[in-house]
């Protein structure tokens, strides 16, 4: 088990302890791993403890070009906290809300009002301007009490990249 | 039956006819290197789900195998599914979104 850090290194580094979750071999290398397999490349900005992944869903009509999209995750105290997961526009990288989503499917994590509801996005909670004051707020959310459960940075990938697949078309349209 | 490493299952035969199991390969999200398992034609695909899960050490949620980006009924056989000899399958979560 690879040794504690040091609380001086801690303070130099506030991220220090959530980058090393971050670049456990179950979770950042395995989730490049799955995108990879999924033809998907994740990048990771280390600094910022943020992911990207750009990723095409169906259209709502048959002979339509696919739908671009763009997800980001931030890991910043991670695991104490889930991570802030978005999908956002996806050439400019700027949060546009419900346009930046694809469209609620069958038991879909796509909430409504633009967010990824699930209890490893830090943004359904309530305390975070999400939906949800009854999941026990954010820093219980390894015990989730209903719904998908995905514990890992590829497992949350894995039901993000599947709930696109299955949707039709974004949430709104983007803006001109 | 047990999961094994993808490694130890190579080299076995070819032959499948009259075979009354399935060799797979089950590929999780956070295990780089997929895991095989021989399940009999008439196991349900929720148990070998279930199965699988626990393989690759997840605990709670609700395992689901998926065949080509199709998830399986776990009500169904995997015969029924539609699961094949040397399948790839793929294990997820489909707990519903909230």
């Amino acid at each position: 088990m690879a040794a504690l850090p040091h609380a001086d290194e801690v303070r130099d580094d506030p991220h220090l302890i959530a980058r090393a979750f971050v670049e456990r071999p179950d979770e950042l290398p395995a989730a490049i791993v799955l995108s990879k397999r999924r033809g998907l490349l994740l990048e990771y900005d280390r600094a910022s403890l943020t992911v990207r992944l750009r990723i095409e869903g169906p259209a709502p009509e048959l002979d339509a070009p696919p739908e671009p999209y763009l997800i980001t995750g931030t890991f910043d105290d991670y695991r104490a906290l889930p991570p802030i997961w978005r999908f956002v526009h996806p050439v400019t990288g700027a949060d546009v809300g419900t346009a930046g989503y694809p469209a609620h499917s069958g038991e879909s994590v796509m909430h409504p009002s633009g967010v990824i509801c699930a209890h490893w996005n830090r943004l359904a909670y309530s305390d975070h301007g999400g939906p949800h004051p009854d999941w026990g707020g954010p820093a219980n959310w390894q015990n989730p009490v209903t719904g998908t459960v995905a514990l890992t940075i590829p497992d949350m990938l894995d039901r993000l990249t599947r709930d696109v697949a299955a949707s039709r078309g974004r949430m709104a349209p983007l803006p001109s | 039956m047990t999961a094994t490493d993808l490694k130890d299952s190579k080299g076995k035969g070819n032959d499948d006819r009259g075979r009354q199991t399935l060799r797979v390969r089950v590929f999780a999200p956070r295990s780089p290197k997929p895991k095989a398992f021989e399940w009999a034609r008439q196991m349900l695909v929720g148990a070998a789900a279930a199965e699988a899960a626990a393989a690759f050490g997840y605990t709670g949620g609700t395992p689901a195998l998926s065949r080509d980006d199709r998830v399986l009924d776990p009500t169904l056989t995997l015969q029924r599914a539609g699961v094949k000899d040397r399948d790839k399958l793929e294990l997820l979560d489909k707990g519903g979104g909230v």
